[in-house]
């Protein structure tokens, strides 16, 4: 799929491992509301282990997804989930990144936000 | 050891829907007839550090709450469920700062209490539920941070961890100094005070600081909006409407229910 994101565009990022369960959708569908409000499409960032069918359960909602699936997100690890979310955000620079309402995402949101801090302290 | 407890003290969220009722022009929920209570999360957090001191067998835990004068009721209370000192940074400005406010004030409150070992906050607050403070804190502070723990032991030079997550628990590791954010589990249901130490709390020191004694930018910890702005309030209005099909046949009903329910959903 295209990983070319535009300033409108909503980013998702969800865990491979989660599967495609309640938060996911929600957070698929507050994506996909949102995206449509801005006039932008929605990305999502697919994380983990069953990134890649994920991705495909979700590839009904979005327009464009990235699959992060090497060997070393296999197991959620919050530092490196971090630093692949950060990058991947970073270089997309969308309108708004959503998490969903589930335990990963509740431990990397505030950090995310608090990422240039972080970046400074090296 | 050296434990800090954050707590919160926020309008009971056990009141009946009924009567909870929102301000929209101050974009916050009206007391009305609600206690004050100390947010259980926090609560938790409190217990669990109190059962860990009871199995190491030493450590000191200090109480924390950034809020209004009131507060002090919640800090009263953690001393009397036996936390050994209590500290309040009163809140004379925006009475619900975002996340990343309390997060920067609690972090200058912990430098000057001095280095701790462990801190928790709860894992997230009963009345806003943004669930941001304690990972923003540990950022503010340059810890690692561990979510949703229930539990803690102590392991030689670390602490053990167990951490819910959405389909199991995960045991890690962690060095202190370390920030962990508490979520309830059966074993950390909050004990009941005795009276005597209810009464006994009143007797004990309570560390007061403003804003100002804490070398922050004070104004815009008042203003509280250095992460976001609540533009907007409302109590979601449920609508119900009930339609029946028609139709001569059941599969005509059938058919004319099945288009229903598509032209419904994909207006969603």
């Amino acid at each position: 799929m295209s990983e070319t994101v535009s300033m409108n565009d909503v980013v998702i990022c969800l865990f491979g491992a989660a599967g495609y369960d309640k938060s996911a959708q929600g957070l698929a569908g507050a994506g996909r509301r949102l995206a449509d409000e801005l006039g932008g499409r929605l990305h999502a960032i697919v994380v983990g282990a069953g990134a890649a069918t994920l991705a495909a359960e979700v590839a009904g909602v979005v327009d464009s997804a990235t699959v992060v699936d090497q060997a070393e997100l296999a197991e959620y690890h919050p530092e490196l989930c971090l630093s692949a979310l950060t990058k991947l955000c970073g270089d997309l620079s969308p309108r708004a990144v959503l998490l969903g309402n589930d335990a990963y995402s509740q431990e990397l949101a505030p950090p995310s936000r608090a990422s240039p801090q972080r970046q400074r302290r090296g | 050891m050296k434990l800090l407890v954050c707590l919160k003290q926020i309008l009971d969220p056990e009141i009946p829907a009924r009567d909870f009722r929102v301000d929209p022009v101050r974009r916050e929920a009206e007391r009305g007839a609600a206690n004050l209570v100390t947010n259980i999360f926090c609560e938790n957090a409190l217990e669990t550090a109190l059962q860990f001191r009871e199995r190491i067998g030493s450590g000191k835990i200090t109480a924390l709450s950034f809020g209004a004068a009131t507060a002090e009721d919640s800090l009263r209370k953690a001393l009397a469920m036996k936390a050994d000192e209590a500290a309040l940074v009163l809140n004379d400005g925006q009475p619900h700062p975002d996340p990343l406010t309390v997060a920067r004030v609690l972090a200058a409150a912990i430098r000057k209490l001095g280095g701790f070992d462990l801190v928790m906050v709860g894992r997230e607050a009963g009345d806003w539920g943004a669930g941001q403070t304690g990972g923003l804190l540990a950022e503010e502070l340059g810890l690692p941070c561990v979510s949703f723990v229930d539990q803690i032991e102590n392991a030689g030079s670390k602490l053990r961890l167990r951490r819910q997550t959405d389909t199991g628990w995960e045991i890690l590791e962690a060095e202190p100094p370390v920030v962990v954010t508490i979520t309830n589990d059966e074993h950390n249901v909050p004990r009941i005070p005795k009276v005597r130490d209810v009464m006994m709390s009143y007797r004990q020191p309570l560390l007061q600081w403003t804003l100002d004694d804490l070398g922050i930018d004070a104004a815009e910890a008042r203003a509280g909006t250095t992460y976001y702005e609540v533009v907007d309030l409302s109590i979601p209005q449920k609508e119900t409407r009930c339609e029946f099909v028609t139709g001569d046949t059941l599969d005509e009903r059938t058919e004319a229910f099945a288009q229903r329910i598509v032209a419904v959903t994909s207006a969603l």
